[in-house]
């Protein structure tokens, strides 16, 4: 017992805790609505960019290139760049291009990453460090970046909530009643690539999906309103990632890769219920 | 506010030479439109599919801006949406249209609609009162706190019409309303647009694909295909000449007792 208290008491899991905090309600705004877009392939999109926006800073060098939240600044650059070109795809007849968009984005990036992490393999780590993630790695100054980060997607949700709902629920109506809703849009979709990037120090990018857009999935097969699937998403973020700090303290287990199996285990186990609730109903039980 | 832009007589939907064509590769949706719709009047815009219905319904609400002739609302093109007649319109989509992935309420789904228009110059009280009086009109009030995604599809459409009815709207403009619509709700439907148009002159114009159930209610029909076929009352439009022109060998005409022409679509057929 006082070795878990040792645990959690020293300062890199006390981080961590604050950062999974953050991870969460990113996970209960920006997660949720990706999930309510059908646009939960932009966060692995935006996560890969990301990466091709790290490696570029690191290229071009300078002072920026050596202070350790400039991979994250030039990330998010990407993925909010990435962002809104999935916002704004269109094809020839109008209709939206949102899937082929992301798609190739990730591609290009991934290419991009690749291409750029072979110019400077003395800062390769660096790089794959944002791929992967640590969340026991959290410095203080990754903490505020996220929890500067994570207050500004939330402000923005706050004061623009009545038109993201909207345009979430019926776009062409919401611009019928008289909301100008590209900006809207394009800002919603920012703020998802924004999260997503910000999120990658502390979970890496090939697990954010995980963190970030399966607790929404999960807790949209249960909850009746916005509001519960927002707090849903919330509450199995948090308790991933807290389960993931204890088991790894006994186990030593990746606590990023240990929470994104949990939150996106639940996700399944989540299926599995609703199946099985169905089958029931089927069968009159 | 802004409805002071909407006069509540003469001419309220006017359309000249109108049409649009979607861009790469060009392809003509719509031409040659020429109506004129006057205040309280009940229009019915029909035709085959593919023939420009939902464009000029998208031209009217300034979705899509006319790349022939002009459409206008109140004297004011319909796509300058920063016109303020567009605080005049109250549009309801197709249920299926909407997103279902968004667990909404009934009456958040109202409220929409209702906080967009009026922003800060109600009440938060006050937007639950028109909230609650327009899901009565459509006979929802009973399931205001259901999910909007476990109604049926003649109660989505029927909440669809309530958040269009919320902001007290001079216009409503309905794209197929009775699609997926069981008969009890069509019904409900219509008698509602019906007292719309009679008691409170709101003038109504819906796109529908079956136009039999509402033929006796009509002020005017719309006959598209591709361009316009005919605009005017419906025993000058209905025609076995317009009928035909408009939907070729692959429509029916019922001749019934009550006057009119009654065109059998394909679906009907089926």
């Amino acid at each position: 017992m006082a070795d878990l208290l040792d645990y959690l008491g020293s300062p890199f899991v006390l981080r961590a805790l604050l950062g999974l905090l953050f991870i969460a309600v990113n996970a209960g705004l920006a997660g949720a609505f990706a999930a309510f877009r059908s646009a939960t392939f932009l966060i692995s999109g935006a996560a890969h960019a990301a990466l091709a926006g790290a490696a570029l800073v690191l290229v071009a060098g300078g002072a920026l290139a050596r202070t350790d939240i400039s991979p994250v600044l030039g990330g998010a650059v990407f993925a909010i760049g990435l962002a809104l070109l999935a916002a704004a795809a269109r094809d020839t007849q109008g209709q939206r291009e949102t899937d082929v968009t992301i798609g190739v984005g990730f591609a290009f990036s991934m290419a991009l990453a690749v291409l750029l992490i072979s110019l400077i393999p003395d800062q390769a780590a660096r790089v794959w460090g944002i791929l992967l993630g640590d969340i026991l790695l959290l410095s203080p100054g990754d903490l505020w970046v996220l929890g500067l980060t994570t207050s500004l997607v939330a402000l923005c949700f706050v004061i623009f909530w009545r038109p993201f709902l909207f345009i979430t629920f019926d776009l062409e109506g919401a611009r019928a009643f008289g909301i100008r809703t590209a900006p809207y849009n394009y800002l919603l979709f920012a703020l998802i690539g924004l999260s997503t990037a910000v999120l990658l120090k502390s979970v890496g990018a090939i697990v954010v999906f995980a963190m970030l857009a399966a607790p929404a999935a999960t807790a949209k097969l249960f909850a009746g309103s916005v509001w519960r699937v927002m707090v849903y998403a919330f509450l199995i973020a948090l308790l991933s990632g807290i389960f993931a700090l204890l088991i790894s303290n006994y186990l030593r287990f990746s606590v990023s890769a240990m929470a994104a199996l949990l939150a996106s285990g639940s996700y399944f186990a989540g299926r599995g219920v609703v199946w099985l609730r169905e089958r029931q109903v089927a069968n009159g039980v | 506010m802004t409805r002071e832009v909407c006069p509540s007589q003469g001419a309220i939907i006017t359309a000249q030479h109108l049409g649009y064509s979607y861009p790469q590769p060009p392809t003509l949706a719509l031409t040659g439109v020429d109506v004129q719709v006057e205040a309280g009047q009940f229009v019915a815009v029909v035709g085959p599919n593919g023939s420009g219905k939902t464009t000029f319904v998208k031209l009217l609400l300034g979705l899509l801006r006319p790349t022939e002739g002009e459409v206008s609302l109140h004297g004011r093109p319909a796509h300058d949406t920063q016109g303020g007649h567009h605080h005049c319109i109250g549009y309801v989509p197709q249920h299926r249209t909407v997103n279902r992935q968004v667990p909404v309420r009934v009456r958040d789904v109202v409220a929409m609609a209702a906080h967009c228009r009026y922003g800060g110059e109600l009440s938060g009280a006050e937007v639950r009162r028109r909230v609650e009086r327009a899901l009565e009109m459509v006979e929802l009030s009973d399931l205001a706190a259901r999910p909007f995604s476990a109604l049926s599809g003649g109660q989505q459409q029927r909440a669809l019409i309530a958040r269009a009815l919320v902001v007290d709207p001079l216009i409503l403009i309905a794209d197929e309303p009775f699609a997926g619509v069981d008969a009890r709700s069509s019904q409900t439907i219509i008698n509602l647009l019906q007292w719309l148009t009679d008691e409170k002159s709101v003038t109504v114009l819906a796109v529908v694909h079956d136009i039999n159930p509402l033929v006796h209610f009509l002020d005017r029909v719309l006959l598209l295909s591709t361009r316009m076929v005919a605009y005017g009352p419906p025993t000058e439009v209905l025609t076995p000449t317009h009928l035909n022109e408009a939907y070729g060998r692959a429509v029916s005409i019922l001749v019934c007792d009550d006057g009119f022409l009654h065109p059998l679509t394909e679906a009907e057929h089926g």
